[in-house]
């Protein structure tokens, strides 16, 4: 008998084998297609975000509902612009930190006052009544460590983290209260895990020296204080050269890139860690359905036979490009491939 | 003359911001050499190496940044005002479409202002505005940096107009998108993607002296 979705999960959290490989798949505003609408007023209310992940979760079984809108809801709480594009996720418009004194008039929005978190909160909570506890519903955060790229642009964060250190404590201390008030209020809404996004973690984009100065602690102090289960996302960058560190940062998943050696990253994650991951989401416009098949193969052979994996994209979101077949294609090769026991894998190969 | 000595020295001065250490090596190159020389053998050598370095995962984007920065610096102390083209190049263009991140950009013009070409930097535009620009201003190489992946899709129409106003303008593409999907820049009209920004430099270079690649 097939598990549910939610014990499918908590198997796999233990490190035992479920039914199959859990399948994290992020849609998002692609449930303005489903419910055929623009983006703008897909977003414009907490139903239809909630419409839309209950019918995309019906369409294609995978095992987590995201009421995640986009990454500059957070930037828009802090009163940024968010564009709205056609066929594209909302992106954030012009940094809003532009001087010294920016960071140090900067005002932590209140999320009980902030329309765009509240409608999100809201999402959360139709989704938790609708499934009952029987999908798992992600919350999402940024890290208060990575939240400046948006904020005031990823060229003067870098200036700011070499340059000017009390600037960059004063900004870290408003993102973290807002940081981990806004996840409270998602875990309280009713989700159940938060993902929990830093790709300033990765050597990709800082050495690992200057994040073990600057962001490690913080991220640690934050995942801590949400005493929840989380998942470390790097939004499509390296894990490999930091899950040293990272398998000890608090986090119960870490998602892999498919820039990463997967096969090692499992090794090293061990029984520490669950890792996700870690098909390419952008290659996969360039996929027929035997390219599916082989890719998802090949990546649940990296991964190897444990338990303690779950198939997903490393960018943490699919593109709208990718069509309905691909999106089938892809479950019916994971739901073959990834059915317990993993005998077919020869580890020794 | 042997200039590996200096590449190494400036690499790992640029890789850990030293700014007085970066002019320190400079000095001592020019005891030997031309700037032009040292621009050439040193900086854009160091330039190359360091690119190799991010695309194999060896440094940091944000060492990359701030290296290509501190070395735009000591190349613009060297030629004050930078009065004079180091680089004969047909007029270059670079922009950001659609986006506010502007970091590919920044380091991109970075690497080619220390390697002595020049560039008009149309800041953020979107399709229309890059096509008139260009047009306009009778840009012969133009460099597009994008972030997301639907922009980076839309570059096809900015391409297609463009060759079928001019033909001979080359497109150079870069950005996250590119480096996911090393196939993308093709599907987009564009004539190359740097795997990394100071491969921009051999890229342009190559175009400069007749090259289709």
């Amino acid at each position: 008998m097939n598990m549910s979705p939610i014990d499918r999960i908590n198997s796999v959290m233990d490190f035992k084998e479920p039914d199959y490989i859990p399948l994290f798949f992020t849609l998002t505003y692609h449930g303005a297609r489903e419910l055929n609408m623009s983006i703008y007023d897909y977003f414009r209310k907490p139903e239809n975000v909630a419409k839309g992940q209950l019918i995309m979760n019906n369409k294609y079984k995978f095992d987590c509902l995201s009421p995640f809108y986009y990454s500059a809801l957070e930037t828009e709480a802090f009163g940024g612009e968010v564009i709205f594009r056609d066929e594209c996720p909302p992106n954030a418009g012009a940094p809003f930190i532009k001087s010294r004194e920016d960071i140090m008039k900067l005002e932590i929005p209140n999320v009980q006052d902030t329309r765009c978190l509240q409608k999100c909160l809201t999402t959360i909570s139709i989704l938790k009544s609708e499934t009952k506890g029987r999908i798992l519903v992600v919350g999402s955060v940024t890290s208060p460590f990575s939240l400046p790229i948006m904020q005031m642009g990823f060229d003067k964060y870098i200036e700011l983290l070499y340059e000017d250190e009390e600037g960059f404590n004063v900004l870290m201390k408003k993102n973290v209260e807002f940081c981990v008030e806004w996840a409270k209020a998602q875990l309280k809404a009713g989700a159940d895990a938060i993902s929990f996004a830093d790709p300033m973690a990765s050597t990709d984009i800082l050495s690992k020296e200057l994040y073990i100065k600057k962001g490690y602690n913080i991220d640690k102090k934050v995942i801590n204080e949400l005493g929840c289960s989380v998942a470390f996302g790097l939004a499509s960058t390296r894990c490999l050269p930091v899950i040293d560190l990272l398998k000890n940062i608090g986090a119960d998943v870490i998602t892999a890139s498919y820039n990463d050696n997967l096969s090692l990253v499992r090794k090293i994650a061990g029984k520490d860690i669950v890792i996700s991951g870690n098909i390419n989401g952008l290659d996969m416009s360039n996929w027929n359905a035997e390219d599916v098949n082989i890719n998802v193969k090949d990546t649940i052979r990296r991964a190897g036979k444990k338990p303690g994996f779950i198939l997903s994209d490393s960018t943490g979101e699919i593109p709208w490009q990718i069509n309905d077949d691909i999106l089938y294609e892809l479950v019916e090769s994971a739901r073959k491939w990834g059915k317990y026991p993993l005998d077919w894998i020869d580890e020794n190969e | 003359m042997n200039l590996d000595h200096y590449i190494d020295k400036l690499e790992n001065m640029l890789l850990q911001y030293d700014r007085s250490g970066a002019i320190e090596v400079q000095k001592e190159v020019l005891n030997e050499c031309s700037p032009v020389y040292f621009i050439e053998e040193v900086v854009v050598k160091t330039l190359i190496s360091i690119g190799m370095k991010w695309e194999n995962g060896e440094v940091a984007l944000s060492q990359i940044y701030m290296g290509s920065k501190l070395c735009e610096e000591i190349t613009d102390r060297l030629l004050p005002e930078r009065s004079y083209d180091i680089k004969l190049s047909p007029p270059i263009g670079i922009v950001t479409f659609e986006d506010y991140h502007t970091l590919g950009k920044k380091i991109v013009k970075a690497m080619m202002r220390s390697a002595g070409f020049e560039m008009k930097d149309y800041g953020v535009m979107n399709s229309e505005e890059i096509i008139q620009n260009v047009i306009n201003d009778g840009i012969k190489i133009l460099m597009i940096s994008v972030l997301m992946y639907p922009s980076a899709l839309k570059i096809y129409d900015i391409t297609k107009a463009l060759k079928e106003k001019d033909p001979s303008i080359k497109i150079l593409v870069g950005g996250a998108p590119f480096n996911i999907d090393k196939q993308l820049w093709k599907k987009v009209g564009a004539c190359a993607s740097g795997n990394n920004a100071a491969d921009d430099i051999k890229i342009v270079e190559n175009w400069i002296e007749g090259g289709s690649k």
